[in-house]
């Protein structure tokens, strides 16, 4: 039994040990991929603790695609610890195609610092109470509804994440160019590549939450800054 | 702050490792880590000798971590441990690289990447290494109090051995009287002794026990606690329920045997289940000319593909009994295989051929086809097919795993096999005990077992529930989640919420709502730290600050 000798591994006592935040600080450490091995579905060694992190992995996936990142360079297998054939053929496959792939940051057209930009607002994202609480609550939602009785079907669940990731990426894309310096929504929707409609609501929301102010005015247009 | 000096120690493990990557430059290179002060290569790390190498090596250095680099800590993590205390060093205070499973194991054609390969799981080691932190192991008091759930011939000896013991036991069977199986065989291989002998004297000595409390119908509702301290709450007989503290559970609920509707026109008169005739046999009003029986029907197929492992001793015994009372009755066996293992099955196979039962090989390829009272099959060594007639026409069908073991397996938080049947917390290692602590197996619950192997592994599972009873306390692998900022905590309830061992509760404190953790009742599988977005929680011995060290090693930094 052999395999190809490019993985490096960390234990975890199981997957679902793993948050979102490592995943991302991993590829901010210009890891080319990210395989996640664990039990088999039903077969969790810690009851549920596979689930919790396929419901993590998915989520950080959904983002990756939203960062413009191939979300194949995360992969979550699931294996018993006696198949050792198995696991064989994940690391196999998984290496395969992340050479097919190439190094991290060659699906996108813009330079390091901007991919490294990126998966710093998503690592931020991902600690979000916000998309805490869907996660931690997906299963739940769809095995036995909300408070009010409504279930949700995986793809219902993938829409509302992928809105709430399209807002939390934003929001902490935002929050990360106003930490170097004071801009303007137009300065923001340049940087990032958003409708400076959008800029303002984001900005708006995070003015009440009392995280961004007004710090002054570039002519007519108001600048912003985070708040100390 | 305490200076982090760290030993590193490259285990040869004869050729297995040093065959396929170059240890003295693993060991070299380790010597240039960040907080390593000292490497060795050792022939085997595990030997006397190599124990005594770090033993040494720590105290000669004033090592303050330890990082061994060998084979998978399943097998020697608990050796090193042990080392690091004898040198005075807390057990946590070690880290194991695995090196033979994970590198030249795996990579024997390239000895250059394997030895890159290695060194760079040797750096992912040491940068754990350098933040781990003392653990203490967690100790709670044990209930002497056993529940044995299933009343069949496992759970009885397993109650009666408590007994004997001296350990009060509560018994639950789901049927109106306890004895399980057993109440429906007549004869028991190898040595033709009564079942109903065997099992009226286990009830008996149940019964009889002052220690042991029996409950017939009843049915487990709810299970809460933790190895020591289980609470479980069990509907009983008269519709009441019944609370049971108790610190050890045993399982024993047994298995179903497959009633093969649609298989061999199956009609339960005259074309019926090995058992259905042991029921006969056992009632005495078995009067036919011609039997046949056919083995793994409903077995060893797509849907059900392992062997059931006794029903071929059933056969054989069964085959044998009718034929010495009568040896004018024909019989013949058909199989694909033949399964009778050990002294005595091999011999009761001998003396079934001696007395006249005829063995007839199928061919899987050409199974049998049923004709009118008759069942024609392929003879392998005649080479052409043959009928035979049949009075009986007796199905060996496998143990299956009872429809309630599944609900049962979720409120006891164990887990179950592909095919249903109860799984161990180890194939080799653990055959008897859960996963969880404190839980125990044995019997056809977890897998088609006949009365010796029950009796057999009843023992063993109060040999092995006896260790926590008998020691009174129980120690916890103190790898397991704590709140380690109280002040970041806001109560939120989402740690609790996706706990799947009841772990944590939320309190009101001085302070507001908090997290509480159930330490001795904590596996550590770290949900609840990659969950909480306050990070007011910690994992031990995994903590965020460890993993993003080895993550930041991984990519070299």
């Amino acid at each position: 039994m052999q395999y190809v000798p490019d993985i490096r591994t960390i234990r975890v006592m199981c997957t679902g040990r793993i948050d979102p935040s490592m995943i991302l600080e991993a590829f901010l450490h210009g890891v080319d991929g990210v395989l996640i091995l664990g039990c088999r579905e039903g077969e969790c060694h810690y009851v549920t603790g596979n689930i919790e992190a396929a419901n993590k992995i998915d989520m950080t996936s959904r983002l990756m695609k939203i960062i413009g990142i191939d979300s194949d360079r995360l992969y979550f297998g699931h294996l018993s610890s006696a198949e050792g054939a198995r696991f064989v053929e994940l690391a196999e496959g998984f290496t395969k195609r992340i050479r097919e792939i190439g190094p991290l940051g060659r699906e996108i057209k813009e330079d390091k610092e901007v991919l490294k930009f990126r998966l710093e607002a998503a690592k931020a994202a991902v600690e979000s109470e916000k998309l805490r609480w869907v996660i931690g609550k997906k299963t739940e939602f769809m095995d036995q509804g909300n408070k009010y009785g409504e279930r949700f079907t995986r793809h219902e669940i993938g829409r509302l994440l992928d809105g709430i990731l399209m807002d939390e990426i934003s929001v902490k894309e935002i929050q990360l160019l106003l930490q170097e310096r004071p801009l303007s929504v137009r300065d923001v929707s340049e940087r990032i590549d958003l409708p400076p409609h959008r800029v303002l609501r984001y900005i708006a929301g995070l003015r009440r939450k009392g995280v961004v102010r007004l710090e002054g005015t570039d002519g007519v247009s108001p600048l912003y800054s985070l708040q100390g | 702050m305490e200076e982090v000096r760290i030993g590193v120690f490259v285990c040869d493990c004869g050729s297995n490792i040093a065959g396929f990557l170059d240890v003295p430059e693993v060991v070299t290179y380790a010597r240039t880590l960040p907080n390593v002060v000292f490497a060795k290569e050792n022939l085997y790390s595990c030997s006397e000798t190599g124990i005594t190498e770090i033993k040494n090596g720590v105290k000669e250095n004033n090592l303050t971590r330890v990082v061994v680099a060998s084979c998978t800590p399943r097998t020697h993590e608990p050796t090193f441990r042990s080392a690091c205390v004898e040198a005075d060093l807390n057990p946590f205070y070690f880290e194991m690289v695995n090196i033979r499973e994970h590198c030249s194991w795996v990579h024997m054609q390239d000895r250059e990447k394997a030895t890159d390969k290695a060194k760079d799981l040797v750096r992912i080691g040491v940068a754990k290494a350098a933040l781990l932190e003392a653990q203490e192991s967690i100790v709670a008091n044990v209930n002497t109090r056993v529940l044995v759930i299933g009343g069949g011939v496992a759970g009885l000896t397993a109650a009666v051995s408590f007994s004997r013991r001296g350990f009060e036991v509560v018994l639950i069977e789901k049927e109106r009287k306890p004895g399980g199986r057993l109440n429906d065989l007549y004869m028991l291989y190898p040595y033709n002794i009564k079942a109903s002998d065997v099992i009226e004297q286990k009830i008996s000595d149940a019964t009889s026990s002052p220690l042991i409390e029996i409950h017939t119908s009843s049915v487990i509702k709810s299970v809460k606690g933790y190895v020591g301290n289980y609470e479980v709450c069990v509907d009983v007989d008269d519709g009441k329920s019944l609370d049971i503290s108790c610190g050890v559970i045993v399982v024993a609920t047994g298995a179903s045997v497959l009633e093969p509707w649609g298989l061999y026109n199956y009609d339960g008169q005259n074309i019926i289940t090995q058992l259905e005739l042991e029921k006969r046999l056992k009632r005495g009003d078995l009067s036919v000319g011609s039997i046949v029986m056919v083995q793994c029907v409903g077995a060893r197929i797509e849907k059900r593909n392992y062997c059931s492992k006794i029903c071929c001793m059933t056969a054989i015994k069964n085959a044998t009994l009718i034929k010495e009372a009568n040896s004018g009755t024909n019989i013949f066996i058909l199989y694909e295989d033949i399964q009778c293992y050990g002294v005595e099955g091999e011999a009761l196979l001998r003396k079934a051929k001696e007395v006249g039962v005829r063995f007839v090989n199928c061919d899987t390829a050409k199974p049998p086809a049923m004709g009118d009272r008759s069942i024609k099959v392929y003879h392998q060594a005649l080479g052409r097919e043959v009928e035979l007639r049949y009075d009986l026409l007796v199905l060996s069908t496998p143990m299956i795993a009872r429809e309630d073991a599944t609900a049962l397996s979720r409120l006891l938080r164990v887990p179950t096999d592909e095919s249903g049947f109860f799984l161990e917390a180890h194939v080799k290692l653990r055959p008897i005990d859960f996963a969880t602590d404190g839980i125990y197996l044995c019997g056809s619950a977890h897998w088609p077992a006949d009365v010796r192997e029950s009796i057999s592994q009843a023992m063993g599972a109060v040999a092995r529930a006896s260790i926590h009873l008998t020691r009174g306390f129980v120690e916890v692998d103190p790898i397991v989640s704590t709140l380690a900022d109280e002040d970041l905590c806001v109560g939120c309830g989402l740690c609790a919420a996706l706990c799947p061992y009841g772990a944590i509760e939320i309190i009101e404190t001085p302070k507001g709502k908090k997290a509480n953790m159930i330490s001795v009742a904590c596996k550590g599988c770290g949900v609840c730290g990659s969950t909480c977005y306050h990070r007011a929680i910690k994992m031990n011995h995994f903590s965020n600050e460890q993993i993003s060290a080895q993550i930041a090693a991984v990519a070299g930094s």
